[in-house]
């Protein structure tokens, strides 16, 4: 980790002395962009959903929240997720998980792993933390129930009060407080 | 605490983005022309600007490193390969002057912001038309509309008009230009066997007669072997039939042929390589470890590593020397800071590595002894901002002293027992 914070540090004063994106391209382009991408979330205004490096050490290791949309059964609730960027970040899709346990017909209850095409064979090097957190937040209301990872939550999906009850059964709503 | 992370980041790194500038309302257009510029991929300003079939565009690094991965369009996801790609030269233009006026523009913008903000909304009015560049301000001027809009119309038109012949003598050429591009694409007519085929390593149009020899060098070989032929016209069809098939199966005569090649070719690499001339791909899995370390000795990068590594290495060097050879040529880096670039991003592949595999670090003691120096220097860089907030600093230092048992490296700490409640 001694190594990021060296790595980083150069790379930040290469951004302020090349205003105009002048073509250091591979200098530090992953951090780039990837600082990039947190400017993008942190100045649009995308309803209910949030994502910040847990560290400022390590660009590479986000933590983000999705609300729920509301209007579906997981409207009212918060989810944390962690985001884990690869180091050949956007040619290969960020790891992400749900920390929140989230009773899903995509989502596994006891890993928090996801099964979202565009995060394994359908991603493009032009998606970005925030078209992924919106696309999760759209899958929480319209889940591919022809492909279950949790086969429970796909069943009951056509019965709301009891997927609500399942879901709450399993939900800790996060605290903000708390780091990690 | 998080927030506090992101922001501290926020404000030591200055990274342009396309928020830089006002919104629509007061500065219309330029956030959206600021976007326009930048490639989707690595969200900077375009480096080398290339044009795919489907018509979108991308840095050349950008695509041709996509494109090593899947050949897709990132998109629209239709079917790309790297003979597709085509340089936007306008596109490099534009990108060229608004990197000269972006800090300028940028400038007067926020001086027409802060204006209007003193003026109140009287001064709006005004402002949209201070924030565009002098030249259209011109423009509105002479002609003597008044409503910007059909300033604009008035402007775009005309330019249209005044170009339109130049855009039809140029559509002309680069007709001529793709025709002469797809005749060889029809290698399979049986007119002409010993044609001119596309090698589907490097895209270079090598006779069909030594293609499988070229794809064995490595694509080395591209003279035709056809002069030997033509020496040995007085030869009879017996004869003429075996060489036939010494070409096909490279027989003796074949590769001791093949090997002179492989030896000018060796000495031509050596210096003379420009820097607008494509490096082949190689197929990393036909060749034997001593080629690839031929390969890389060739180019001057470093053997260090194992295999993989080698193959990283070399791919991604053809890929940045391709990409250098799309620019400009004004604007090339020369092969020496190509392979700065190079090592720069095995550094950062490295520390992304490691970041990963934080959890390695079991015994924080001796880690902290065996990187003390960098630790106080990291202490000694981090104090003067920590100063103001003596009480976070405090706070940090108890929540982290049961990781190292010191104040050395406050974040290190964090993130330690990040790994150990994640693990």
């Amino acid at each position: 980790m001694d190594q990021i914070s060296t790595s980083l540090a150069p790379s930040r004063n290469v951004q302020k002395s090349t205003v105009a994106g002048s073509p250091g391209e591979t200098v530090g382009s992953v951090t780039k962009r990837l600082s990039n991408e947190l400017m993008t979330l942190m100045m649009s205004s995308s309803p209910g959903i949030s994502a910040f490096p847990k560290s400022d050490s390590n660009l590479f290791d986000w933590a983000g929240t999705i609300e729920g949309p509301p209007g579906t059964v997981y409207g009212g609730l918060a989810f944390k997720i962690s985001i884990l960027f690869p180091s050949n970040y956007p040619y290969a899709a960020p790891t992400i998980k749900f920390e929140t346990p989230c009773f899903h017909p995509n989502v596994d209850i006891a890993g928090g792993s996801i099964c979202l095409d565009i995060l394994q064979d359908k991603w493009s090097a032009i998606y970005s933390v925030q078209t992924i957190l919106i696309s999760l937040q759209s899958l929480l209301g319209e889940p591919n129930n022809a492909s279950p990872l949790n086969p429970d939550a796909a069943r009951l999906w056509d019965s709301p009060d009891e997927f609500k009850a399942q879901l709450l059964k399993h939900y800790r709503p996060l605290q903000d407080g708390s780091s990690a | 605490m998080v927030f506090n992370n992101a922001q501290s980041f926020l404000d030591a790194a200055d990274v342009p983005d396309p928020s830089d500038f006002p919104p629509s309302d007061s500065a219309p257009g330029l956030r959206q022309l600021d976007e326009a510029l930048r490639c989707s991929i690595c969200r900077e300003l375009y480096a080398a600007p290339m044009t795919l079939n489907c018509g979108h565009c991308y840095c050349s690094l950008c695509i041709r490193s996509v494109l090593n991965e899947k050949q897709e369009c990132p998109a629209c996801r239709k079917f790309a390969s790297e003979e597709h790609l085509r340089k936007n030269v306008a596109m490099e233009s534009a990108v060229k002057a608004w990197a000269l006026a972006r800090e300028f523009v940028l400038r007067l913008s926020k001086e027409q912001e802060r204006r209007a903000q003193l003026n109140g909304i009287d001064g709006v009015a005004e402002d949209i038309e201070g924030a565009r560049p002098h030249k259209r301000r011109r423009r509105a001027h002479s002609s003597e509309v008044i409503h910007d809009d059909d300033v604009e119309i008035v402007g775009v038109s005309s330019r249209h008009f005044s170009s339109s012949g130049k855009v039809r003598r140029l559509s002309a050429e680069h007709a001529r230009h793709s025709s002469c591009s797809s005749t060889p694409k029809s290698p399979s007519t049986p007119d002409n066997t010993d044609g001119p085929v596309e090698c589907p390593l490097c895209q270079k149009r090598v006779p069909l007669d030594v293609i499988n020899q070229h794809i064995d060098s490595s694509c080395r070989v591209f003279t035709s072997s056809s002069s030997t032929g033509a020496s040995g016209s007085g030869t009879t069809h017996k004869g003429k039939q075996k060489q036939e098939w010494s070409k096909l199966l490279g027989s003796d005569s074949g590769s001791s042929r093949r090997a002179k090649e492989k030896g000018k070719g060796k000495e031509r690499a050596g210096g003379e390589l420009s820097e607008d001339e494509y490096l082949p791909k190689v197929s990393y899995h036909t060749i034997k470890d001593k080629r690839l370390l031929e390969l890389l000795h060739e180019h001057e990068l470093p053997t260090t590593g194992e295999r993989a590594a080698w193959v990283r290495r070399h791919e991604k060097w053809v890929m940045m020397h391709n990409a250098n050879a799309d620019r400009a040529s004004s604007d090339r880096r020369t092969r020496a800071q190509l392979r700065r670039d190079l090592r720069a991003w095995e550094d950062g592949l490295r520390a992304a590595a490691s970041g990963k595999q934080r959890h390695v670090v079991t015994d924080a003691v001796a880690y902290q002894a065996a990187n003390r120096a960098e630790f106080a220097q990291l202490v000694e860089a981090a104090r003067p901002k920590k100063k103001p907030t003596e009480e976070e600093a405090a706070d940090d230092g108890q929540t982290e002293g049961r990781g190292t048992g010191r104040e050395d490296g406050p974040a290190i700490a964090i993130v330690l027992d990040d790994s150990v409640s994640e693990s």
